[in-house]
């Protein structure tokens, strides 16, 4: 297990080396750049600027060195002292900008992969056991809407019917007195307590598709000959479920369970721009459009960071669960 | 019963988790939780209930002190005259037509963020103000302090110089006519008769947010080791720029600095008052980051992570003079940032402000000003709708206006329309297209009016504009709200008569059809205009419209929908049909100061040119290459050379001004659809002293000529 893991692992960051190459590259490929953006917008707002100006703002933020300079500056700096270089949208450094909001979002998408989770496999669970019952054809319903209806429409929804009917503050996720109060019990406190509406929308088309996933591979084991084995030698109904089938059901979601990983720190960008949710989600959608390339390749680093890692701890887990997996394949 | 081993994975994916993105980003963690103790609306409860009293005390002193002049308002003058500049006065010049002695009063608590940045702040508001503050007269009553601004924004730097004008403060600004230049941090200012030199007077005694004096040497600062300096700015910018020479700044003394220029510049101090660029720099604080006064700064800014000092002394300061970033640069403006995340941004009131309200309270009154970001369009409408901002209209779309008003009543909140000053749809065909038949149809003026009088521009306005906008054209390139605008060159050609159009097409060579209907082109081929545009300029319901009024006279369009890239190449290389991007708008302080709108390619030539670049060549090259355009063509660059260096108002400025007009509204190269909607603004009920606008335009910087700093909150 060890030497698997330390396999994996060197593996790893060869990979990521070379991601966060392409990473680069790839955000370098776009016609334009920040500064031609900037101007832009400039004159878009009616400022007085020519397009000749590009150059001057070019030079102004370092962009007129060509891209493999620039990228081995930003590399060493991240690998010398975790300097992920300076957002030119904020003018901040980019460690301050996605640690501003890392806690938030990593706070919301634990609760809601969590939520979902809890909430949709003892439902798929129970859906598949008593197939065709009332019940099942409502949680059918209910996960087929839930997976059909767009989470970023689900929120408009939502904030309309919140602002119109109970005049609520529009994606208000703290009471007034926790707002700009730096981060404590009580203000994690607060914020469980206003973050449900953000939950429901984000989880619920995960909970959806995890319903019907549990609900299709538990039909196919509870019908198992070990099952019927099981059953025969009168082991409590309840227990055989637990021990058996469901087991055997929970492979393919905890197989894809590390991808959630990325999930956790990426949250939703379109949804959570819908809701001005303060997590990374609508920086990163915000860097991409604007071309701020050291913010972007940091967050596209990160996810593509807890991709691999993720991955890796999925094989971990599954090995741990599933003792038909073995580590060293076919000798 | 659950199964354990289910809670167990959870619990380990939610350990793993946290402990990945601790491993993978070590360094903000412990920036989290922001430094700051105690939380704005806490903050300002204590300082609400004191300041009242220091509100009222100057005028309790009113009465009890002989020697105080009356706290004058625009709206009741108490028989004051009115001073040099309307809505203010000179502090001897007050004293002087009151004939009192005033006794300034500031906030009774300096917040204690400020003190934490800057260090210790005297007590006393007669040692902060310049020994000549501004005096301004409020609008409509003397106001007290507290309160927060909230304003509202797409992101930083992106749909907010509203909001940074309120805080706004340069040398000076435009008067609340919008034709004036009135002084604002300088004092005063004189113009010799050439109209080259301009000399320039500060307030004595005037400081920076540290305390430091700010004198001319910080202006000189400025020029000298930023403008003029090739590594910070290796190209300057053209309006620092006349008769091809960098303008030259001497300093007198250290209230009194001159600028000289090559060539008479007219338009300099209509640029100065609106210019987002603050032509002073703090010299005691920045000095220590210039590689003239530091030569170690390359290896500081190295450590720092940046490639050279250029861009590490650009973290520090800013072209843009309200875009600040970073804590502790000490500013001249009105309130002064003390917090910034990526939600919001947090400014409060500068204790060394350099202006005093007409009963000595120095100003601004609001304590603190919050602009809260939300990428959203919905998501801002509804947070407006919530009453959750005081005043907002850029980035509003007019669209919106129903459900503002809808709203309105229930909520706190105010709708108007206001002019927004832009010059709306605007078609431009290219009469110097690379098609020689196509150039042929597009040159002649009769198609252009012909193509104008098939557009329905009343069924345009109902359809894009609830029937609110102007059903003119401002394809003339001079703003109906400019200072000699005609009233013609709106409706030129602009009445809707399909039967007028047909005929005008017809004797321009047009008038053969082929088996569909569609006119031909001189060479036998149908006539089809390929209309590529891009939704960042012009929306496809305007476009569908146009299509159909145009095809309606028999000329085939052809739409299409491109990337503003596409768009933009497909421009400059001069292969376009026919041009739809204007931006950049057409009022007086923008074509006073530079009039690229005036000639041939009528835009900037790399994303907006209209028609004209082989004219433009030809004319910059003497004749050497490009295609020689008509004489209408060579005397608008004349005239346009004349009004550069035409004192604006003169007798000259009018005169080529309205020549200028005259010949783009006979050759019609733009054709105008409809004027722009008005903005829609939303103002709180509470916000005190706010007054009717004029115009909201980046042009005179939104709030800037209406005096923020003297708004308050009624509670």
């Amino acid at each position: 297990m060890a030497k698997y893991a330390l396999r994996r692992f060197i593996t790893m960051v060869v990979m990521l080396v070379a991601l966060s190459l392409i990473v680069f590259v790839i955000l370098e490929l776009p016609p334009g750049d920040f500064a031609e953006r900037y101007v832009h917008d400039l004159r878009q707002s009616g400022a007085q600027v020519t397009y000749g100006q590009v150059e001057y703002y070019r030079h102004m933020l370092g962009l007129d060195r060509p891209w493999p300079e620039r990228y081995l500056n930003w590399a060493t700096n991240i690998v010398t002292r975790f300097d992920f270089g300076w957002s030119l949208t904020y003018r901040l450094p980019v460690t301050k900008v996605i640690g501003d909001r890392i806690w938030f979002t990593i706070i919301l998408s634990v609760v809601t992969i969590g939520a979902s989770y809890l909430i949709a496999i003892p439902l798929g669970i129970y859906s598949a056991i008593k197939q065709y019952s009332t019940g099942d054809y409502l949680l059918t319903i209910l996960g087929y809407l839930g997976m059909a209806t767009p989470a970023f429409l689900f929120a408009l929804l939502l904030l309309y019917v919140s602002t119109m009917y109970f005049g609520t503050s529009v994606g208000g996720l703290y009471s007034l007195e926790f707002q700009n109060a730096p981060w404590s019990w009580n203000k994690f406190i607060d914020l469980m307590r206003h973050i449900w509406p953000a939950v429901i929308v984000l989880g619920t088309s995960g909970a959806a598709s995890t319903l019907r996933t549990m609900r299709a591979t538990m039909l196919d084991e509870k019908n198992q000959l070990y099952v019927t084995v099981a059953r025969a030698k009168g082991v409590p109904e309840n227990k055989l479920i637990q021990k058996y089938p469901v087991r055997a059901a929970l492979n393919p979601i905890v197989s894809t369970i590390g991808w959630e990983l990325a999930t956790i720190v990426s949250g939703s960008p379109i949804t959570a721009t819908v809701l001005s949710l303060p997590d990374i989600g609508p920086i990163f959608l915000k860097s991409l459009t604007n071309q701020d390339i050291y913010l972007s390749g940091t967050i596209l680093l990160i996810y593509s960071c807890l991709t691999i890692v993720g991955t890796f701890v999925s094989d971990i887990l599954l090995a741990m669960l599933d003792p038909r997996i073995r580590y060293g394949g076919i000798e | 019963m659950k199964s354990n081993k289910f809670h167990i994975i959870v619990i380990a994916l939610i350990v793993t988790a946290m402990l990945i993105t601790s491993c993978g980003q070590p360094t903000p963690l412990p920036t989290i939780p922001p430094v700051e103790e105690i939380p704005a609306e806490t903050a300002e409860e204590p300082v609400e209930p004191t300041a009242e009293p220091a509100a009222e005390e100057p005028a309790a002193e009113e009465v009890e002190t002989e020697g105080v002049p009356p706290a004058i308002t625009t709206e009741d003058r108490m028989g004051i005259a009115v001073g040099k500049y309307p809505n203010q006065y000179d502090l001897a010049e007050f004293e002087e037509l009151s004939g009192g002695k005033m006794q300034f009063s500031g906030r009774a608590e300096i917040d204690a963020r400020l003190v934490e940045i800057f260090g210790d702040i005297p007590a006393d508001v007669s040692e902060r103000l310049p020994e000549e503050p501004l005096v301004e007269v409020p609008y409509y009553e003397i106001g007290k302090y507290g309160g927060q601004f909230e304003g509202l924004s797409l992101g930083p730097e992106s749909g907010n110089s509203e909001f940074l004008s309120v805080r706004h403060a340069n040398l000076f600004r435009y008067g609340e006519d919008l034709q004036s230049v009135v002084p604002y941090i300088a004092k005063d200012y004189s113009i010799n008769d050439d109209l080259t030199e301009f000399t320039i007077t500060l307030r004595k005694g005037h400081k920076w947010s540290d305390g430091e004096p700010f004198t001319t040497d910080d202006v000189l600062f400025w020029y000298e080791d930023i403008l003029m300096n090739k590594e910070l700015t290796p190209d300057l910018p053209s309006y620092w720029v006349f008769g091809g020479e960098p303008m030259v700044i001497e300093k007198v003394d250290d209230v009194t600095f001159v600028i000289k220029t090559a060539a008479p510049a007219p338009g300099l101090m209509f640029w100065l008052a609106s210019t987002w660029i603050g032509p002073f720099a703090p010299r005691h604080f920045l000095e220590s980051k210039h590689i003239k006064y530091n030569p170690d700064i390359n290896a500081e800014a190295e450590a720092e992570g940046f490639a050279s000092w250029v861009e590490y002394f650009f973290t520090w300061h800013g072209e843009w003079v309200d875009s600040v970033h970073r804590l502790g640069v000490p500013r001249l403006e009105s309130y002064l940032m003390v917090e910034e995340t990526t939600e919001y941004q947090l400014m409060v009131a500068n204790p060394y402000f350099f202006a005093v309200d007409t009963a000595g309270q120095q100003l601004p009154y609001i304590d603190s000003t919050r602009e809260s970001y939300s990428q959203d369009a919905q998501v801002l409408e509804l947070k407006i709708i919530n009453g959750e901002v005081d005043a907002k209209s850029q980035t509003l779309s007019f669209s919106s206006v129903p459900v503002f008003k809808q709203h309105e009543a229930d909520g706190t909140y105010k709708v108007s329309l206001i002019e927004a000053g832009s010059d709306g749809i605007n078609l431009g065909f290219n009469a110097t297209h690379k098609d020689p038949a196509l150039a042929e149809i597009f040159s002649q003026k009769e198609f252009r009016y012909a193509m104008s009088m098939a557009l329905d521009r009343s069924e345009f306005n109902k359809v894009l504009c609830f029937g609110e906008c102007a059903e003119i054209s401002i394809g003339v390139p001079i703003h109906p709200s400019a200072s000699f605008a005609k009233p013609e060159w709106y409706t030129y050609m602009t009445e809707y008569n399909v039967d007028k159009a047909n005929e005008l097409l017809d004797s321009v060579g047009l008038d053969k059809r082929d088996s569909d209907g569609w006119r031909l082109r001189s060479d036998g081929k149908r006539l089809v205009i390929f209309l590529n545009y891009t939704i960042q300029s012009v929306s496809s319901d305007a476009m569908n419209l146009v299509k159909s009024y145009w095809e309606a006279v028999g000329v085939k369009v052809e739409l299409k929908e491109i990337a503003t890239e596409a768009y933009r190449s497909m421009v400059s290389n001069n292969d376009h049909d026919i041009a739809t991007f204007t931006s950049g708008t057409v009022l007086e302080p923008m074509f006073i100061s530079n009039q690229y709108r005036f000639t041939p390619p009528f835009g900037d030539k790399v994303l907006e040119p209209i028609t004209g670049l082989p004219w433009a060549e030809w004319m910059a090259s003497d004749g050497a290459s490009g295609i020689e355009p008509s004489d209408d063509v060579k005397r608008l660059f004349e005239l346009t050379q004349q009004f550069k260096v035409s004192l604006p108002g003169s007798e000259e400025y009018v005169k080529t001004g309205q020549e200028i007009g005259d010949i783009h509204m006979n050759n019609m190269w733009l054709i105008g659809v409809l004027g722009s909607p008005p903005s829609v603004m939303i103002t709180k009920e509470r916000l005190g002293n706010f007054s009717p606008m004029k115009i909201t335009s980046f042009e005179f910087y939104r709030f800037y000529p209406y005096r923020p700093n003297q708004w308050f909150i009624i509670e």
